[in-house]
């Protein structure tokens, strides 16, 4: 595929201000190597922490929430308002208030990854197997033994899910964030980019961003696979299967 | 002496008004020491709630459960009851042997102490060698011994099985009643045992108690006085097919209101 496009650009002679060739991508992220890696940090740094915050806050409100349907029906329409306020129009203001700091990128990367950990916390642990809890009865259990040794556990898969899609969209957050307002990071150097016409500068700042987001992705799949190695998406676990 | 369990005029309904299903219409039987004792029933007489009582997982709506003869309410009776649900419900996040130490554990017992206790009776209960597998990795057989051995490590001397082999083919299904005699030949449990198979249920018990269809009512149970260790043979016998002409007559009201 990368051969084709390379010598598609090439014979049909489009500008490469439009559509560069990968020759020259791969060119300049070699030639820039130490101006992309310094601005990949600080996006990264961007991501991570706004993950973690936002996965910190989004497993507690779910946890809160799965035990008080009072608070849920209390708090959780207005979370759900909070996803229909466009991040485009948050990000400003968060601009406004903390400036060119890390610290309203963090923010709305937080903001957006709060809420699919929170959704799919509620729903892992509401989805327990009533007959395990009550099996765990007979044996004598009391609440908190059912609640770590049952609970949690059954909702881990969802909670995963929910990482997940918080870190995909976790990168797409850093990169808005830092549109809106930064003098660093891959965002701003794509805009910066953008602005001077380096479009093979830009789409080498793309790719790296992509590598990163993909990297980022797989590693919560890698502290999956560590965390709940019992877990396999492609196998249902609730049936036993016929002895054959 | 007492009856290790017995159970007195259960009745059990479900909500109330014009919406209640009544599950339970009347329930007596009881379970002497050391007993193996089948009830047989169609699909949906109220089997597992019964079980679900006695368990103290749901109270009666009328009726009393005794266990040692004193009788017990159903925050009594849990814990004090072993049980195995229709489903094996082994935790698909523990491995084979932690799902059966996980009694021992909720006793107190340290992890290790609870592994090695098991780990004596794995080979006993056919396990050996999958100790450290997931339980989606291993047969459904397997997987009823491992719940059966949990339910057993659990230390409790009355249990309650329900359909446990239901879900298994016939092959299988005979070498595992074989099997379940011998372990409650050896470990000595008084056992109530709910299946609808009435072979099943004559081969492995002393008495067979008869539940009629929805609501659930005991009939008189039948003694099958075959001596014991038995063997598979014996439900060729003679003997073997009268009793179980014996419950299918007991049975019919059943039919008809199947057929009807
Ligand atoms: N929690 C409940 N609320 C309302 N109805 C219930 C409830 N539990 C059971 N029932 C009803 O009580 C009846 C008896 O159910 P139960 O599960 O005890 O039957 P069963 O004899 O174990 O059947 P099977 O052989 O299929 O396992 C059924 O009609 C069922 O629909
Ligand atoms: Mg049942």
């Amino acid at each position: 595929m990368l051969v084709a496009w390379e010598v598609g650009v090439r014979i049909s002679g489009v500008s490469a201000l439009l559509l560069p060739p990968p020759t020259a991508i791969v060119s300049t992220l070699v030639g820039s190597r130490a101006l992309f890696l310094r601005h990949a940090m600080v996006t990264l740094v961007e991501i991570l922490i706004g993950f973690a915050l936002g996965a910190a806050v989004g497993l507690v409100l779910g946890v809160l929430f799965s035990y008080s349907r009072l608070l849920e029906r209390a708090i959780y329409p207005w979370l759900v308002a909070s996803q229909m306020v466009p991040v485009v129009a948050v990000a400003p203001i968060l601009v406004l208030w903390f400036g060119f700091t890390l610290t309203p990128k963090v923010l709305v990367v937080a903001l957006i990854c709060f809420f699919p950990v929170a959704v799919n916390t509620i729903d892992g642990l509401r989805s327990v197997d009533r007959e395990m809890v009550d099996l765990m009865r007979t044996l004598g259990a009391a609440r908190p033994r059912i609640i770590r040794s049952v609970r949690i556990p059954s909702a881990l898969p969802a909670v995963f899910s929910g990482l997940k899609v918080a870190m995909a969209l976790a990168v797409v957050g850093a990169v808005f964030g830092e549109w809106v307002g930064s003098s660093e990071g891959l965002g701003y150097l794509m805009l910066a980019f953008n602005n001077q016409l380096a479009t093979a500068d830009l789409f080498a700042a793309i790719f790296v961003l992509s590598v990163m987001g993909i990297a980022l992705f797989f590693l919560v799949g890698i502290v999956q696979r560590s965390v709940i190695p019992w877990y396999r998406e492609d196998r249902g676990h609730h049936e036993p299967s016929k002895e054959g | 002496m007492h009856p290790k369990l017995e159970v007195r005029g259960v009745t059990k309904t479900f909500g109330s008004g014009a919406g209640s299903v009544t599950a339970l219409a009347g329930v007596d039987l009881e379970v002497a020491p050391g007993e193996f004792v089948s009830v047989i029933g169609p699909s949906g007489c109220g089997k597992s709630t019964l079980f679900n009582i006695l368990a103290g997982l749901d109270s009666p709506s009328t009726g009393q459960v005794l266990l040692d003869g004193a009788p017990c309410a159903a925050d009594d009776l849990l814990g004090r009851i072993g049980y195995m649900p229709q489903r094996d419900l082994l935790m698909p996040w523990r491995t084979v042997l932690d799902n059966t130490i996980l009694g021992l554990e909720i006793r107190g017992v340290s992890r290790r102490e609870a592994r090695l206790e098991a780990l004596r009776l794995f080979p006993e209960f056919g396990l050996e060698g999958f100790e450290r597998r997931w339980p989606s990795e291993i047969s459904g057989g397997m997987r009823q011994r491992a719940a059966l051995l949990r339910t057993f490590l659990a230390g409790r001397d009355v249990i309650l099985l329900d359909e446990p082999f239901g879900a298994l083919d016939s092959l299988s299904r005979a070498g595992m009643q074989q099997w379940l005699l011998q372990i409650w030949e050896t470990h000595r449990k008084t056992i109530l045992f709910v299946t609808h198979d009435i072979d099943e249920a004559l081969f492995l018990s002393d008495r067979v108690y008869v539940m009629s269809h929805r609501p659930g009512a005991i009939v008189d149970p039948v003694s099958v006085d075959i001596p014991r260790p038995r063997d598979y043979e014996v439900t060729t016998s003679v003997e073997h097919v009268e009793r179980k002409e014996r419950l299918l007559e007991l049975l019919r009201p059943t039919r008809e209101v199947l057929e009807a």
